[in-house]
């Protein structure tokens, strides 16, 4: 593709991507009279940060940190589990080739389908409307991920370096410890913010498992949106706010992007 | 390899407890509670009928015989075509257009990073005051260029409330095919295209006969991931038409949730379940194979 076409294709896309956010970010700095205005104002005329205070009083703040807590919990189990399920997969060959291809296959399967004989489940236990509850149901996509993505990277480091650890006299736990993991950082730190992504975005089982208590930010928004009255603003506000940290977490990971959407199949 | 057959030999064991926790726990919560709605799919159990009793197959035979469910197949069904063949052309013309150097091309390929970190039902609302009858900008600029007022309520018609799904779900994940596709061209050999260049073919003969068929691997699992994140397609449509006008944008998440969770009939949603999980389990076939060819 070439020529002045290409670029009039390019500004037209970035027109088309950033102005429903530049919109979003805009109405929660507008006061009522102007994103309840006709004809739409486009900049706000007299800024107001009277939403970013008000949707605390509505429980925004509350189900950020919600949000976050599920998501540091879910990640971090994950990976911990995963990476070590995924170096016993990677270089040990547990179950051959078709476990990983197990793993892999658990994550596929839309949610729902889990979603409603665990919340049933979840109910005898006790434990609707509480963090382990989303927490666990997070691991089960969480999980197969991590073990897939690790073993792709566990892969991509050359046996022979293990090896020498190994007749230096390093034990099994040594190797993994010491050699391993080190050369994998890169690796897991993406991982592990591709899963943080994931659970920040997830709406199904958190919807199902919280009442009241542990409502992430997913779940809370579409309640801003009533018959009578919708709270655009504070709508605008949470938005805003649940988009900032996770784009600079993806952006830090942007060399392993295409690796990470595609299960690893596009290095 | 010595050393590692070493000391499998040794201590056959140890990778072994590696995998277990994970095992476990994947055991606990998808295996268990699945087996635990197989029993629940033979069962009548209603929120509106008292007791629970063991009906055999009528379930499914319900489920395959209601009008809804096939609906919301059929729904579901046209969503995912509508999306997927929009969000390949603009990703891959997108993809192409990006594939030369350029002084902005960093800035420009991050940029179209951030709708696919939002998050879904974030993604909703934004769309939905988008097309806001009243307040929108769509219908704003849509009256400058009619030159007369448009106050079209986008998610209240049957066939703009799909358009309206559609390009929500294109907003959001065009990134991702022209992400993944850039990745494919960019990795392709450069001779082959010289090759052709020289042959005298066209800019368009090139694309068709050289890139799209070197290309046809990354295509096939781009295309395999999209499908099955929208047979679960959930998130847009709670947040923006609640499976409405009526129940005409319901798609089978969106339908199988409302049996669960509104309806409360518990047989009838495992049951449901089970046939999806067939259908589904036939692209994830399909999926893990190639998966399993590359990695």
């Amino acid at each position: 593709m070439k020529g002045r076409i290409r670029y009039v294709i390019l500004v037209l896309a970035l027109i088309f991507f950033l102005f429903p956010i530049f919109w979003i970010i805009m109405t929660s700095f507008k006061i009522p009279e102007e994103f309840l205005s006709h004809p739409p104002r486009w900049i706000p005329r007299q800024p107001t940060f009277a939403h970013y205070v008000s949707v605390s009083g509505l429980g925004g703040y509350e189900t950020l940190k919600n949000t976050m807590v599920i998501a540091t919990f879910a990640t971090l189990i994950s990976i911990v589990l995963g990476t070590l399920c995924a170096y016993g997969l990677a270089r040990f060959n547990v179950g051959g080739k078709n476990l990983p291809l197990w793993f892999l296959s658990q994550r596929m399967f839309p949610p729902i389908t889990v979603a409603f004989p665990a919340f049933l489940l979840f109910r005898s236990l006790g434990w609707i409307d509480t963090y382990q509850a989303i927490v666990t149901m997070h691991l089960a996509a969480h999980l197969p991920y991590v073990i897939w993505m690790m073993r792709s990277f566990f892969r991509d480091i050359p046996v022979e370096i293990e090896e020498s650890a190994q007749i230096d006299g390093c034990s099994i736990f040594q190797v993994f410890w010491k050699i391993t993991l080190p050369l994998s950082a890169p690796g897991i730190i993406a991982t592990a913010i591709f899963c943080f992504t994931f659970s920040w975005c997830e709406l199904l089982f958190g919807l199902v498992l919280s009442r009241t208590e542990v409502v992430p930010l997913s779940v809370q928004l579409p309640r801003y949106f009533g018959q009578q009255m919708t709270f655009w603003g504070e709508i605008g506000a949470l938005s805003t706010l649940s988009m900032l940290p996770i784009f600079t977490l993806v952006l830090l990971t942007q060399k392993f992007l295409v690796r990470g959407l595609t299960l690893g199949a596009i290095k | 390899m010595f050393a590692v057959r070493f000391m499998l030999r040794k201590r056959i064991a140890k990778p072994w407890i590696m995998v277990l926790p994970s095992l476990c726990v994947m055991l606990a919560v998808v295996i268990f509670p699945l087996l635990y709605s197989l029993r629940l799919s033979f069962i009548q159990w209603d929120a509106l009928v008292p007791g629970q009793k063991f009906v055999g197959f009528k379930n499914f035979v319900q489920v395959l015989l209601d009008k809804r469910f096939l609906a919301s197949l059929i729904h579901t069904g046209v969503l995912l075509a509508g999306i997927i063949t929009i969000e390949f052309l603009l990703g891959f013309l997108l993809a192409l257009c990006l594939l030369e150097e350029f002084k902005l091309k960093k800035l420009v390929t991050a940029t179209f990073i951030l709708p696919v970190t939002i998050i879904p039902t974030v993604t909703g609302f934004i769309w939905k005051l988008m097309l806001d009858a009243r307040y929108g900008p769509i219908n704003h600029m849509l009256s400058i260029m009619f030159r007369r007022d448009v106050q079209y309520t986008w998610l209240a018609h049957t066939n703009t409330a799909y358009l309206s799904l559609i390009i929500t779900d294109v907003w959001q994940w065009t990134p991702f095919m022209i992400l993944v596709l850039l990745a494919g061209l960019v990795a392709l050999p450069k001779d082959t295209l010289e090759a052709a260049d020289i042959d005298g073919a066209s800019e368009w003969q090139k694309i068709r006969f050289v890139t799209l068929p070197m290309l046809k691997p990354v295509i096939v699992v781009a295309l395999l991931i999209r499908s099955l994140d929208l047979l679960k397609l959930f998130d847009i449509v709670f947040a923006m038409t609640q499976g409405g006008p009526g129940t005409s944008t319901e798609t089978l998440s969106y339908y199988i949730y409302r049996n669960g969770f509104e309806y409360f009939r518990m047989g009838y949603t495992a049951a449901m379940s089970y046939v999806v999980l067939v259908i589904v389990s036939i692209i994830i076939t399909f999926l893990l194979q190639r998966l399993g060819e590359v990695t």
